[in-house]
């Protein structure tokens, strides 16, 4: 507000001729709106009573609740701002509790992963006694019906046979073990899963061409298992080239197989043939034949008993 | 002050009071403010036909005008602890007149047109000197208040604050919120308007 002033100044001549045709002095407010402003007036001086007038609709008073609505709302604006910065507090608390709550199992699974690594051949043992041995007696339908160009694939398989054992054990030997969790998918699916992408190849076209192909395309475990024995079945009646063909073939066979001749290398040399003589005596062929593979590998100088020569006679 | 107001008594007749005498707004509003109801009587009795005639002429409309007279005077009464004499009681009383004004026609969009009553309110005081006279002046009356009503607002609350409050430009500044030099603009533009069309 400005400084004080006299409000009014006098009319000019011309103002005022005019002002008089406007002069209407007899327009006036009732006697009633003059009794309620006056009552209103004498309340409001006596104390805070009610006033009898008509509730504010002026500009000024609504002015004033918009003054007092925003001087409320200020601090609302604090009391959020204060709320969204304890709200973002514990949002930053509660993503460094779970971050840690993380890590704490990946430090774990670290150290799993180092004592496996320290005990690889303690894990990997393990496995064979999770998975039954598909030991069968030979159907011999099969055998019958097993033409002769799976013959020829089972010999150029077998030719491939020690290097592929040779690189499998290699790799077991050399290849540090998965994490516990990589372990046990590893598990579940050798044991129950399909073979693997580079057997299917060789198994695909022997099983195809067969006269009464089981159902390689399905996905239970029975018909893999009937494949499987009759594998077994075919190489119990073929001898030891075709025997050596399934063992690559079957990828959860050669992990089993390879598995058990890595136990077989801890034993002296007289224990290894005689468990050598034991899987062959049992009709495990593949692990008989695998394990003696080994031997070799491992001690080229020892000479094989002669019962055993005849089992590691080389591929024609 | 109006004649059918008497303070201290109610609606009436006032009683003859010497100006000289008579206490200043400041005075009767700190007064009241301190207590004395009788203070506001006579701060009423001296405003009401002022301010009333002030709405009136803006609204044209006898209910609209008594709504929003008790709503500035109402103003008047819940904002007294707050007043301060830097202004003149009357600059803030029609400073409060002329934002609800303001409110109003905000609420409304646009101003009404006239009532049908509008010319015969706006000359209600007859000259008894001869029958051509009051004739001549009635016309008068009604071309002038016809040019009132085609002025823009800002001029039209500008030359209505002036000729019937007979505020200098400063108050009329304070109440409208413009400066000192665009008031004096307006009510310019706007004598030249209602002395073109009374000249007609």
């Amino acid at each position: 507000m400005t400084a004080r002033h006299d409000p009014r100044d006098p009319l000019t001549a011309e103002e005022r001729a005019l002002a008089a045709m406007l002069d209407t002095p007899s327009v006036g407010p009732t006697a009633d709106i003059d009794a309620r402003i006056l009552a209103a007036a004498r309340a409001a001086t006596a104390g805070p009573a009610s006033l009898p007038v008509a509730p504010a609709t002026s500009v000024p008073a609504a002015a004033i609740d918009a003054e007092r609505r925003r001087r409320h709302r200020r601090p609302r604006g604090v009391q959020w701002t204060r709320v969204g910065g304890v709200a973002a507090s514990m949002v930053l608390v509660l993503g460094l509790g779970w971050r840690l709550a993380l890590e704490a199992p990946m430090q774990e699974a670290a150290a799993d992963m180092a004592a496996d690594a320290e005990g690889a051949e303690e894990v990997v043992a393990m496995v064979p006694l999770q998975r039954p041995v598909p030991v069968q007696a030979p159907p011999p339908r099969e055998v019958a019906l097993k033409p002769a160009a799976d013959a020829m694939a089972a010999a150029d398989a077998m030719a491939d046979a020690p290097a592929a054992a040779a690189a499998v054990s290699r790799k077991a030997m050399a290849t540090p073990p998965p994490p516990p969790a990589a372990v046990e998918s590893a598990i579940v699916q050798s044991a129950p899963s399909p073979p693997t992408a580079i057997a299917m190849p060789r198994t695909a076209p022997a099983l195809a061409s067969s006269p009464a192909p089981p159902n390689v395309s399905g996905t239970g475990n029975s018909a893999r298992a009937q494949a499987t024995s009759a594998g077994i079945a075919n190489d119990a009646a073929k001898g030891p080239r075709e025997s050596l063909d399934r063992i690559e073939v079957t990828g959860s066979r050669m992990r089993m197989a390879d598995v058990e001749i890595a136990d077989d290398a801890r034993l002296p040399i007289a224990d290894w043939f005689d468990r050598i003589r034991q899987r062959r005596d049992a009709g495990d062929l593949d692990g008989a034949r695998g394990s003696l593979s080994r031997f070799r590998a491992q001690h080229p100088r020892v000479a094989l008993p002669e019962d055993l020569r005849a089992l590691d006679a080389p591929p024609r | 002050m109006d004649a059918a107001f008497e303070p201290g008594v109610g609606p009436g007749v006032e009683p003859a009071v010497e100006p000289a005498l008579a206490p200043a707004d400041d005075a009767l509003m700190q007064a009241w403010v301190g207590g004395d109801a009788s203070a506001f009587e006579t701060l009423y009795g001296r405003h009401r036909g002022p301010l009333y005639r002030f709405l009136m002429r803006h609204l044209r409309d006898r209910a609209m005008s008594d709504e929003l007279f008790q709503d500035v005077w109402q103003k008047v009464i819940a904002a007294r602890e707050g007043w301060t004499p830097d202004a003149a009681f009357s600059t803030w009383l029609f400073r409060i007149a002329h934002n609800r004004l303001a409110d109003h026609w905000r609420s409304r969009k646009h101003r009404p047109n006239a009532p049908a009553d509008a010319d015969e309110r706006t000359a209600q005081v007859p000259d008894p000197s001869t029958p051509e006279r009051a004739v001549s002046d009635h016309e008068q009356r009604v071309r002038l208040q016809t040019a009132i009503d085609a002025l823009p607002d800002d001029q039209r609350i500008v030359v209505l604050l002036r000729l019937e409050q007979e505020l200098s430009l400063e108050a009329i500044g304070e109440i409208t919120g413009a400066g000192r030099e665009t008031v004096k603009s307006r009510l310019r533009y706007a004598m030249d308007k209602l002395r073109t069309r009374l000249a007609e």
